[in-house]
């Protein structure tokens, strides 16, 4: 019945156009087969084959701009606050036991975690300005248009793109953006996937792994954890429309396109700073609280963090109990490291960006020494886009979907998929001779 | 003014279609090069290509769809129809986009090189000097054809 609905609604909406178009022929003096500038770009970027490999070299161009151009910024940052949590830790170097530990809160609790966490300031931006890029010059609609063919093929609706785009910046604006869509199923399912599109807080851990196994391809490496996000989350709304829904593939839908325009500097700024200023808020507010928590779980208690025996921290107790469930992935296979893992990914669920900085600042490993080899790294990087989204996205998950069940779902699935990929991943490097 | 619609004479656009087949030809080739070196460097054998010319898969996919985009206008022009424009404005534009791109990376590692990043000790511009770039250098003659219909409505 509500398919029929639909249908009609299109075909009323197809009569619309129709009469839309009947109505500018007859009043418009345009030169006949004369090409405006909308038409001459949208017969490329909407080009039945050309229009899906062109918005993917639209991807890996951006992943290429925002890393490497952020690099040199992020690098004077992460110095500077290295510099000054450094000055702090000598400043208490010969002090009584109380100061030490102050002395270690306010360096590597508080100026350590913050500065790791602001140096990644520029790459948020960056990607946000190139987003805004993208949506200002009308370039965004298209990229959903040309992905609304392939989109129905496998079970999302047309209008599911935009929030798997929007995806990218957050989940939790692109869980509430489906709102727009008017069936019940198909937002669902919409809904369901989208954790799947790598947000930004997911950025700092690809970035701060893919620097260190990957330097040289370190832009195609991220670009290729997002596309797998994309890929993964079609595959599953197949599956869901299939398996869990049983519901016939969604109508396809009609966009109104706006026309090109050129960005200019102060619209693309002012969308830039909206959304990056999510970013800052989030430093100084969950993430540092998050910094603080973190300090404490693996410097307490103070005589086991000084001997050095970090295992025997509350962090290190925690993410020990936790090491064997990774063992099939590779990820423990470092044995002296082997509980950061767990005790970083449990951090995951509060925020996204503090599994990076669990283990690169308040621990102080580097990536490099954390997994044996790149593939291992990569499969992580795979494991924490998919595991499980953060408390924010879990509250809205919740309320969009309308019921626990549903989050509950959504959890167990997200961590069964994490497993299973993460473990296709370092089955290929097992199989490799890689360990 | 009021411009309605781009419309140009027949002999422009057999040069439109040759500079298009020359493009489209470039590109891809280029692009061949750097996947099947890259495919090759994975399975071990060293593709010795050029320092300009370094294997890269992904960069490589990119200049081929520039390169198929370019290719695609040749037919239409040939025929005297003005769409081939659009496939030969819509490759300059891609291929400017990643020549750009690329500026700002031989900018970016440059400073890094300045500021004394370890994994930059041995950078030389050359380094990233990289096909996309420098093949979007044949593109600027396109882009006057782009600047002059821009503003068509």
């Amino acid at each position: 019945m509500h398919q029929e609905i639909e249908k009609l609604g299109m075909q009323i909406i197809e009569e619309r156009y129709k009469k839309i178009e009947n109505i500018i022929k007859e009043v418009q003096k345009k030169p006949k087969d004369r090409l405006t500038w909308s038409d001459i770009l949208d017969h490329v970027f909407l080009n039945k084959w050309l229009g899906i490999p062109i918005f993917l070299v639209i991807l890996w161009a951006m992943f290429q701009f925002i890393f490497t151009v952020a690099t040199p910024l992020m690098e004077l940052i992460g110095m500077g606050f290295e510099a000054a949590a450094e000055a702090i830790n000598s400043a208490f170097a010969g002090a009584g036991t109380g100061e030490q530990i102050f002395g270690s809160f306010l360096a590597d609790g508080i100026v350590g975690g913050i500065g790791f966490l602001l140096s990644f300031v520029p790459l948020i931006f960056f990607l946000f300005i190139f987003l805004s890029l993208l949506e200002d010059s009308g370039y965004m609609s298209r990229a959903a248009f040309v992905m609304d063919r392939a989109m129905v093929k496998v079970g999302l609706h047309g209008k599911s793109f935009v929030p798997m785009l929007m995806g990218f910046g957050c989940n939790i604006p692109a869980i509430m953006a489906t709102r727009t869509i008017p069936d019940d199923t198909d937002r669902k399912i919409t809904i369901l996937v989208n954790p799947l599109m790598s947000c930004g807080a997911r950025l700092p851990i690809y970035t701060w792994i893919a620097a260190a196994f990957f330097p040289l391809i370190a832009g195609t490496v991220i670009f290729s954890i997002y596309l797998l996000g994309i890929v993964l989350a079609i595959f599953m709304a197949l599956i869901f429309r299939k398996l869990l829904f049983k519901s016939k593939p969604p109508a396809p839908f009609i966009m109104e396109l706006p026309p090109y325009r050129a960005p200019t500097l102060k619209s693309t700024s002012i969308h830039m700073w909206e959304r990056g200023v999510q970013y800052l808020k989030r430093v100084f507010t969950i993430l540092l609280f998050g910094s603080i928590i973190i300090w404490a779980l693996t410097h307490l208690p103070w005589d086991a963090y000084v001997a050095g025996n970090m295992e025997q921290t509350i962090a290190g107790i925690i993410g020990g109990s936790l090491a064997p469930i990774f063992y099939p992935l590779g990820f423990s296979a470092v044995e002296s490291v082997a509980w950061i893992i767990g005790t970083a990914l449990i951090f995951g669920f509060l925020a996204k960006e503090l599994v990076a900085e669990v283990i690169g600042v308040t621990i102080g490993i580097s990536a490099a020494t954390l997994f044996i080899n790149p593939l291992i790294a990569y499969s992580f990087m795979a494991f924490t886009l998919i595991y499980v989204p953060c408390m924010g996205c879990m509250g809205i998950l919740k309320s969009e979907l309308g019921s626990k069940k549903w989050l509950a779902f959504s959890m167990t699935y997200g961590f069964f998929l994490a497993y299973l990929v993460s473990f296709l991943i370092s089955g290929i490097a097992f199989l490799g001779g890689a360990l | 003014m009021a411009v309605s619609g781009i419309h140009y004479k027949d002999s422009t656009k057999k040069y439109m279609a040759i500079y298009c087949l020359i493009l489209g030809v470039i590109n891809i080739g280029i692009g061949m090069i750097q996947v099947i070196g890259d495919i090759m460097a994975i399975g071990g054998i060293d593709p010795r290509l050029p320092v300009i010319m370094p294997p890269d898969f992904f960069g490589g996919i990119c200049l081929i769809v520039i390169g198929l985009v370019f290719l695609l206008g040749v037919p239409p022009l040939l025929n005297k129809d003005d769409k081939g424009v659009a496939f030969l404005v819509g490759g300059v534009i891609l291929a400017l986009m990643l020549g750009i791109i690329y500026l700002m990376v031989m900018g970016s590692d440059g400073i890094m090189y300045l500021i004394g990043s370890e994994d930059f000790e041995t950078w030389v511009p050359l380094d990233d000097f990289v096909p996309a770039l420098w093949v979007s250098f044949f593109s600027i003659p396109g882009a006057f054809v782009a600047w002059k219909i821009r503003n068509i409505k």
